[in-house]
């Protein structure tokens, strides 16, 4: 009888420790679970989708980089890993001894390890340490559109993100979306068969390929190099798109800066100033008023203006940029000879209301809706606001700020037959072959076929006739126009700090190409004419070439 | 009779536990070779990231920027404008 009643305490005792067990891993603690114990529970990162210039030459891809990690608490031999690892990554003793802090679980040590060092590393044998498998951007052409571009860059959480230019704008698409993979392994990592092996694939990022050429990029960036060095100009940003619908074929700004090590660069260099900087166009200006007074028929292009000498408007006085006057002259002429006094001429024949109405049309006061991060417009001021000084000094792009793309998008309408497109620089995006085409988009139409043909031959007679005669192609007709523009400083203008610019376009009859260039303050001459309009050639040179363009005349 | 059924249950029981450590030795095996594929796999992506990472950098303008400057073939051949074209025009 006793044995029976001490078996039956015995296992009485063994059954109240199974449940006493039970019930602390499923009540007291219910975190610390078979499941936790065997499950293996793993994100899988999406690939970042890669960018790729218009005909899928990459321009942004993706390669593999390893994160080194320490578990201090499984470190057995301090001094050995600490001595091994330095003499492999070169970050120091004393900076290792003290990540190597034996209080915490996991610490990174270093990041964007390349496979070699990690495998270097591996072979060591070395306990309480780690990799992590990450991708790095990787840019094959090094920084040939740095601010087109932008970069990748940590967020709070450590994570992937795009600032900037296309991986700004695009980040979400290119980010993609996490998947998972879940299963149940046994005590030596190997996957139990009859348990849990679940894996949801990951969506990777979309791959987008631009508008931008490659070739027409690095021809542009080559000779914007050049062009900087030779004339002596702190910045320089050269666009060329297709001004049939506004397709940005090469955009790049100097200085720009390291892709690959953006974080040696302070955020000036970061701000795209194609799209951000504002500036007073000048001169190149002359063309929208000109047409919108042709397109109002407020002038015709032979009409006569008797150009006798400066202007006066209120307490100011205008005058030519040679302070030369020609009599009576058309105008073409005015528009060839970038004539100030002609074009407030022209601008008081079109009237302040229409003259304001137009700058609103072109696009002046409102974003352009390019598809890069950071897009800035100018404040266009309500016409109750406006003196009789700005209407005539804005008739020659001075007293109204504007940025490059702006410009670009608003001469673009003159030369394809009036029509204002949304500029762009993503041509599609997708994975493999489902792909969504960018179509054009057409904001409105400002000026009439006919006034477009008709300021393409005044921009035409611009290049032949004008004060300065370039080295253009023989045998091709090349619109285009100069500008220059005092950079206001405290209130007044510094005639010699300049911001010197030529925009142009070729074959005249159906622009393959429209090209903006812009050099700030050229130290060699202070004028478009010897500055802009030379490089803008040599581009035109180049993209002739490289379209395979034939002679028209 | 008894001893039979006796038998049979030993028997029985046997076989359940030879099937269980067949079951137990292929399971274990075929999750060795799981885990071979995957690493396997894994190096494999790798590999292929890799490659197409070194053939981008083959492919770039840099890199036949960087091959001419060493072969010291730098200049670009100039093409001709003619000046009074008299034949082949676009229109």
């Amino acid at each position: 009888m006793f044995k029976s009643r001490l078996l039956f305490i015995f296992f009485l005792l063994l059954f109240l420790s199974v449940i006493g067990k039970l019930f602390y891993l499923q009540v007291v603690n219910p975190k610390i679970s078979l499941e936790d114990l065997y499950l293996r529970d793993k994100k899988i990162y999406p690939s970042r989708g890669k960018i790729l210039d218009r005909v899928g030459e990459p321009l942004a891809i993706n390669k593999p980089t390893y994160l080194l990690y320490f578990e201090p608490k499984k470190i057995n031999d301090t001094d050995k890993v600490i001595h091994t690892l330095d003499q492999i990554l070169n970050i120091g003793e004393a900076t290792l001894e003290t990540k190597l802090d034996k209080s915490k679980d996991w610490v990174v040590v270093k990041r964007d390890i390349d496979k070699k060092t990690k495998e270097k590393i591996g072979e060591l044998d070395l306990s309480g340490i780690g990799f992590e498998e990450n991708f790095k951007r990787d840019y094959p052409e090094a920084s040939l559109a740095a601010h087109l571009l932008g970069f990748v860059g940590k967020d709070y959480w450590g994570g992937d993100v795009g600032y900037f230019g296309i991986e700004g704008f695009y980040n979400k698409d290119l980010t993609g979306l996490p998947g998972v993979f879940k299963s149940e392994r046994d005590l030596f990592g190997r996957p139990i068969l009859m348990g849990t092996q679940e894996r949801i694939e990951p969506e990777n990022g979309r791959n987008l390929y631009l508008t931008i050429d490659k070739s027409i990029q690095s021809i542009a960036k080559k000779r914007l190099l050049q062009g900087l060095k030779s004339y002596q100009a702190e910045e320089g940003c050269v666009l060329i798109a297709n001004p049939a619908n506004m397709e940005i074929l090469a955009l790049v700004c100097l200085p720009d800066f390291d892709l690959d090590q953006y974080y040696l660069f302070s955020e000036d260099y970061f701000k795209n100033p194609a799209i951000s900087n504002l500036y007073e166009p000048g001169s190149i200006f002359k063309p929208l008023v000109m047409a919108s007074a042709i397109e109002e028929k407020a002038v015709k292009p032979n009409d006569l203006y008797d150009e006798k000498g400066p202007v006066d408007i209120g307490e100011y006085s205008i005058k030519t940029w040679n302070n030369q006057y020609e009599g009576k002259i058309n105008m073409t002429r005015i528009i060839e000879k970038s004539s100030n006094v002609g074009m407030v001429y022209v601008g008081q024949k079109l009237g302040e209301k229409k003259l304001y109405s137009y700058l609103n049309k072109f696009g002046l006061g409102e974003l352009t809706g390019i598809d890069l991060q950071g897009e800035m417009t100018s404040y266009l001021k309500p016409i109750n606001q406006w003196y009789p000084i700005d209407f005539a000094t804005v008739t020659f792009g001075q007293g109204i700020a504007v940025t490059p793309i702006q410009m670009i998008r608003a001469f673009a309408s003159l030369i394809n037959g009036g029509k204002l497109f949304h500029p762009y620089v993503m041509n599609k995006v997708g994975l493999d072959n489902n792909m969504k085409q960018t179509e054009p988009r057409l904001e409105r139409n400002v000026i009439s076929g006919f006034t477009s043909e008709v300021i393409k031959k005044m921009l035409l007679a611009a290049v032949d006739n004008g004060e300065v005669k370039w080295a253009k192609p023989a045998g091709y007709q090349i619109g285009g126009k100069t500008g220059t523009a005092q950079i206001p400083i405290s209130g007044h203008y510094d005639p010699s700090k300049t911001i010197a610019s030529f925009v142009g376009f070729a074959p005249v009859d159906d622009p393959k190409f429209i090209c903006l260039v812009i050099l700030r303050e050229p130290k060699t001459s202070p004028w478009g004419s010897e500055t802009a309009a030379p490089l803008f050639f040599e581009i035109a040179k180049d993209l002739i070439v490289y379209y395979g363009i034939t002679p028209e005349q | 009779m008894k001893l039979t059924i006796k038998g049979l249950m030993i028997f029985l029981f046997l076989l359940l536990v030879l099937t269980n450590t067949y079951i137990f030795m292929v399971g274990i095996k075929s999750s060795n070779e799981l885990s071979k594929m995957e690493t396997e796999l894994e190096k494999l992506k790798q590999d292929n990231i890799e490659l197409e990472t070194r053939l981008s950098h083959v492919n770039s303008l840099e890199y036949a920027a960087s091959v001419a400057a060493s072969l010291n073939f730098q200049e670009k051949t100039v093409p001709t404008y003619l000046d009074s074209l008299e034949y082949a025009l676009n229109r």
